[in-house]
């Protein structure tokens, strides 16, 4: 019987800091490995044995520090206790809440004992298991959002629900030290009430936020595009009248011709034809191929960023074959990483003496990808190409090292895009490439 | 070396003839041919019994042919893996990023520079495929294909591979490139006995190690790059080297 009740205790245990280990792995998207999870749970278990339900504190510490041995401290602090809070006051509240409810609805008075061991050991967790795995798919687009928006990471809303769920917690604790069981009830009650308001809090926030973020990401677009159409408009203007100008032109040859003036005709073809090409080849043309972009969120972007380096006399080219229609991952995840992109090309080329951008956008067929390229002048002779996507590396105090790293976090969301990186002869160029 | 002219301009292509004839003649170049072609469809003919190692000038936009320049290219590419490939048009046709990606172009030249512009760059273009035929040595090439991404460098530029996070992404850094893609280290360890396993998420080419720094379990490599090495394996490093 002895040996039972510890099966049971430790199969309960153990199924228990399963579901804790599999919930924190979901929300933080953190792979983890068998050895590991072992490890995990030995320590819980050893950890519980000796100081008793206060070791969910340790639990908690154990949870951040494998989120940042194994992230290599890639997440926010914020980030990471919340992560461990949540999982570990969420475990333990769903716990209380499903134990005590065999106490409300009576099941002890007509179930054997050891049944109601069963009940504590094999069906909680499963019960936990399904009640957690219900929550997270649906706070799972939430969760997402806080994941990927730094912002929002750093914000006061995710220190206070962090301060919500460790105040839950040490009530928890605080329920043990008591053996009053009306009053253990009305704690119970009370945490049913709080995680869910919590939930409701989290959902809330993270949702107007995210649409906030959407609201502001549409104008922008928007504005961009306005200037986009302006530029147009002024370059159709330009064209017409050079149209203009080389009707009247071809009528004066006419006349010359006709006249048989052969130093007249030299001297228009001199003064006006030789020139023509500086007329059409103008900068501003490069915007004439962002037409053949059908993404208006990347068409606003690159139109904005050209627009900006023409405007600082960085000569600017676009090259585009075929239309550009996807881009194969999420949409706003590519136009920060272009923005980022074309951001450190337009910083490192501002500073030289003949400054360029050139942009490429291929697509290949054969290999079904996607190549963006991004070539700008540098004056730096050396660039350390190995170390500029690392965090918080800069270089000349600019923030191009921030920027990449950013864009590393993004990039290893997805396995079908990555990035090529190139420097040689003062020119630095980064390949976005995307599968799909 | 044979030199071939596609140019449906009569006008334009004996200037680019002669153009090269003088050239070839001031640097004394050996040049057996110049071959001159107005439509696309000669100048297909005659890949199949031309051999290798040639080189092209091509026009991009030509009349009465379906067959654009980028096409003529392509095909070119395909019989002649070595050849060198010069686009000689008009400046609103430049698509230089492009066509280096598709088919390897040399250069863009801009048919309405004038004569002595025209010329220098002829002859620039010209003295770079020359030099390169006599440097022409088989590289020492590492080839990486797996469904998603394929590349291939020289072996000797390559200096370390590094995994990038805990994802299954790995970063090549070579002289003056670094390239991102999906695959495990232990896989291109195997790849090459010259590829030594520094660290956990470090695989370094020994022939580029210029100095192991003891303090700071460092490895210094070519321009000051430096990758780690764990302290258990310093021995067996030392060792190879």
């Amino acid at each position: 019987m002895y040996i039972l009740s510890i099966t049971h205790i430790l199969l309960g245990f153990c199924s228990l800091s399963s579901i804790e280990f599999i919930m924190f792995c979901t929300i933080s998207k953190t792979k983890i490995s068998f050895k590991i999870y072992l490890l995990f749970i030995s320590t819980e278990l050893l950890t519980t044995a000796l100081l008793g339900i206060p070791a969910r504190i340790i639990h908690i510490f154990i949870l951040m520090l494998l989120n940042v041995s194994l992230n290599k401290g890639k997440q926010n602090l914020n980030l990471i206790t919340f992560y461990a809070l949540y999982t570990v006051v969420s475990v333990s509240t769903f716990g209380v809440i499903i134990q005590s409810l065999d106490k409300w609805l009576g099941l002890s008075y007509f179930l054997e004992n050891n049944i109601i061991a069963i009940y504590d050991t094999i069906i909680t967790p499963i019960f936990i298991g399904i009640v957690q795995f219900g929550v997270i798919k649906l706070i799972a687009p939430n969760l997402e959002i806080i994941r990927k928006n730094q912002h929002l990471q750093k914000s006061n809303r995710l220190k206070l629900i962090n301060s919500l769920l460790s105040i839950s917690l040490l009530l928890y604790l605080l329920t043990h030290q008591f053996n009053n069981t009306s009053y253990k009830n009305a704690v119970n009650m009370f945490f049913v009430i709080s995680l869910i308001s919590l939930l409701v809090y989290l959902k809330n926030t993270t949702q107007n936020y995210f649409n906030f973020q959407l609201a502001q990401q549409k104008q922008q677009q928007l504005d961009h595009l306005t200037t986009y159409t302006t530029q147009i408009e002024d370059l159709y203007k330009s064209i017409n009248g050079f149209r203009h100008d080389y009707a009247n032109l071809i009528v004066s040859l006419e006349t010359s011709i006709q006249a048989g003036d052969i130093n007249q005709i030299r001297s228009i073809y001199e003064d006006v034809l030789k020139n023509s090409p500086n007329v059409l080849n103008h900068g501003n043309h490069t915007l004439g191929a962002l037409t053949k972009i059908d993404i208006p969120a990347i068409k606003s972007v690159l139109s904005n960023k050209i627009i900006l380096a023409l405007e600082n006399g960085i000569h600017v080219k676009f090259e585009i074959e075929k239309n550009w229609s996807t881009c194969h991952i999420d949409v706003f995840d590519y136009i920060r990483m272009l923005g980022i992109l074309l951001d450190n090309a337009i910083e490192a080329s501002e500073t030289c003496s003949k400054a360029f951008i050139n942009i490429a956008f291929i697509a290949d067929n054969i290999k079904q990808e996607h190549r963006l390229i991004i070539e700008n002048s540098t004056n730096q002779k050396f660039i350390n190409i190995g170390h500029i996507f690392q965090d918080g590396v800069t270089s000349k105090g600019t923030n191009r090292g921030i920027g990449l790293s950013n864009m590393q976090h993004i990039l290893s969301d997805y396995e079908q895009a990555r990035i090529e990186t190139e420097h040689s002869n003062y020119q630095f160029r980064q390949t976005l490439i995307t599968q799909g | 070396m044979h030199i071939n002219i596609l140019e449906d301009d009569i006008i334009q292509q004996q200037k680019l003839r002669r153009y090269l004839i003088e050239l070839v003649q001031e640097n004394n170049w050996s040049c057996q041919k110049i071959n001159t072609y107005s439509k696309p469809e000669q100048l297909s003919q005659h890949l199949l019994s031309n051999g290798t190692h040639h080189i092209y000038f091509l026009d991009i936009e030509i009349k009465g042919s379906d067959k654009k320049g980028f096409q003529v290219a392509k095909e070119i590419r395909k019989h002649d893996p070595y050849a060198a490939i010069i686009f000689v048009t008009t400046h609103s046709e430049f698509l230089p990023l492009t066509f280096q990606y598709h088919i390897s172009a040399l250069d863009f030249i801009d048919k309405t520079q004038s004569s002595n512009d025209f010329k220098q760059q002829l002859k620039e273009c010209l003295t770079h495929i020359v030099e390169k035929n006599h440097q022409d040595k088989p590289l020492d090439l590492f080839h990486y294909n797996t469904s998603q991404c394929h590349f291939q460098i020289p072996f000797n530029d390559i200096l370390f591979f590094e995994t990038i996070s805990s994802e299954r992404k790995i970063a090549l850094v070579s002289k003056n490139k670094r390239i991102q893609f999906t695959g495990r280290l232990q896989d291109i360890e195997a790849m090459d006995d010259r590829l030594f396993r520094s660290h956990r998420s470090y695989l370094v080419n020994i022939n580029k190690i210029e100095q192991i720094d003891k303090v700071n379990n460092e490895i210094i490599l070519h321009n000051q790059l430096t990758c780690l090495i764990s302290r258990r394996k310093i021995k067996a490093l030392r060792n190879l080297l």
